[in-house]
């Protein structure tokens, strides 16, 4: 069954790059607009050769990876408070309902003000693209922990740090991952768009940054580079956290998820 | 108060409440267990046992009424009550046999060599040996039982609260379980409440039985009877 979808997409990528190359092959619509598939391709190994592309792509993950961390570093903290104080979690909900909507796009021109315009000011766009939804599903797998897990852990008396730290985390550990999977990438469109639409934002730019520059001097070959680019870490990302949380989910799966 | 007891329920009443209705579960039960003393309790199923171990271990608070472990007054859950949940998905996935064993008794602060001797001690005791390293998910439903078991009466409290310990398993396993643990609670001295909805099991396990029965006409009753095992079995079951 999956080698099947995996036959089946694999073959449409194919006719896709086919269309693509003769349309512009044969002037049907102009190279200038679009650029044939085969020269994009040898763009983008020129530039895996020359290494700065390499260099950018590092720049922007480097901040996607520190702003997951920083967002689950903060998700837990609140769980913890949501643990010891039950009004917080009220309080806490209102807040993430309110702010997850928000695109980072639109708080971009605040951040810029309040931060400045450098690596920070890209961070707090990551971290508030990403730690909103985190909180809000991290809050809901540990409302979904069978109430004998609660129960056992009043009994002992566990406190809050202990109990959020080394149980919940870990009962809900397929969940945490697939939370991170889902931040990261939000993280990555956030640092992306941002970035494309703004140019430089950190100091030292990121891949969004290459596709802004080259836009700006009509190189559409090495646009088209950039978001194929995009594509392939978006997609080889997702790969490894779909990974991840199987191997989690096999190993770690609780018995009361199976019933 | 006797010498010897460990706990006493006092005049304990509870009702729950939805949006018109009052029901009242427990009406001004009173009753005392000694120290050592197996105390089985049986009833008709929805007639309230779960919800007065759950008052007992403190994870409710009643209408009115109080309980008192070793003289003083238990509200809120502590260690020195332990609650064994009917349900056997209680354990910790990611912890081996000895290791959720053991994670009851690390709350104790015992020091490292302590802890794992203990464990190591309660894995023994309830015949888990040869599953020391073994993970919940290749256990059988009786083998995690006997894990929460040994978790809770690893802590060494004053009272292990048992609600319907066996009712999820399968009966040569329950008829297993039912005479080790009656051996093991025996050979710790461990004070026990036992609920049980089934009659025989009830009469098995405890020294004493106390039934959440009702009198003619329908109204809640208790009735305490020494001796179980020498009762006829049908007599009991009028009372329900
Ligand atoms: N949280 C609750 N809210 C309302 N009613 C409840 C709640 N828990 C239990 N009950 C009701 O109280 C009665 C006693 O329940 P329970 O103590 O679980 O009975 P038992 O353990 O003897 O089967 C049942 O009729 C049940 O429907
Ligand atoms: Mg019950």
């Amino acid at each position: 069954m999956k080698e099947k979808i995996l036959r089946s997409n694999i073959f449409w990528i194919v006719v896709i790059i086919i269309i693509w190359e003769s349309v512009s092959r044969l002037g049907i619509i102009s190279p200038y607009v679009l650029p044939p598939f085969s020269k994009v391709v040898i763009q983008l190994v020129q530039e895996l050769q020359d290494g700065s592309i390499v260099i950018q792509v590092i720049n922007s993950f480097r901040i996607v990876l520190l702003g997951l961390i920083i967002s689950l570093i903060i998700s837990i903290i609140v769980l913890i408070l949501c643990d010891k104080f039950k009004n917080f979690e009220y309080f806490t909900r209102t807040i993430c309902n309110i702010l997850s909507p928000l695109p980072s796009v639109a708080i971009l021109p605040i951040v810029i003000i309040w931060m400045g315009i450098n690596d920070n000011a890209m961070l707090v766009l990551v971290v508030h693209s990403v730690v909103w939804p985190m909180i809000i599903n991290l809050m809901e797998k540990v409302q979904s922990i069978p109430t004998v897990y609660h129960e056992l852990l009043a009994n002992l008396q566990i406190g809050s740090i202990k109990k959020v730290l080394c149980v919940y985390m870990m009962l809900i550990l397929p969940g945490v991952i697939a939370a991170m999977r889902i931040g990261c990438a939000r993280a990555w469109r956030s640092i992306i768009s941002s970035e494309a639409i703004f140019g430089i934002i950190g100091t030292s730019g990121g891949l969004g940054m290459y596709i802004y520059v080259n836009r700006a001097y009509g190189n559409l070959t090495k646009v088209m580079v950039g978001i194929i680019l995009i594509i392939l870490v978006s997609v080889i990302i997702d790969k490894i956290f779909v990974a991840l949380e199987k191997l989690t989910i096999k190993k770690w799966r609780m018995s009361y998820e199976r019933e | 108060m006797s010498e010897n007891s460990v706990l006493k329920v006092e005049n304990l009443t509870h009702s729950y409440k939805d949006k018109k209705n009052k029901k009242i579960v427990i009406k001004d039960l009173s009753f005392e267990v000694d120290r050592g003393e197996i105390l089985s309790i049986i009833g008709k199923s929805g007639c309230g046992k779960s919800t007065m171990l759950k008052i007992v271990a403190g994870f409710l608070s009643p209408d009115s009424g109080k309980i008192i472990v070793n003289g003083k007054e238990h509200k809120k859950p502590t260690r020195n009550v332990m609650y064994l949940q009917q349900n056997y998905e209680q354990l910790f996935a990611w912890r081996n046999v000895v290791k959720n064993i053991s994670y009851s008794i690390e709350q104790l602060k015992l020091g490292k060599e302590e802890t794992k001797k203990r464990a190591e001690y309660y894995t023994h005791l309830v015949e888990l040996d040869e599953y020391k390293e073994a993970y919940p998910n290749t256990l059988s439903g009786g083998q995690k039982q006997r894990v929460a078991f040994a978790r809770a009466l690893a802590v060494e409290p004053d009272l292990i609260l048992m609600d319907e310990p066996f009712a999820a398993l399968d009966a040569s396993t329950r008829d297993k379980l039912q005479e080790s643990t009656k051996r093991i609670i025996k050979e710790k001295g461990q004070t026990v409440l036992f609920v049980s909805h089934n009659i025989k099991e009830a009469q098995y396990i405890g020294d004493r039985m106390l039934v959440f029965g009702s009198d003619k006409d329908g109204n809640i009753k208790y009735y305490f009877i020494e001796n179980p095992q020498e009762q006829d079995k049908e007599e009991i079951k009028k009372l329900l």
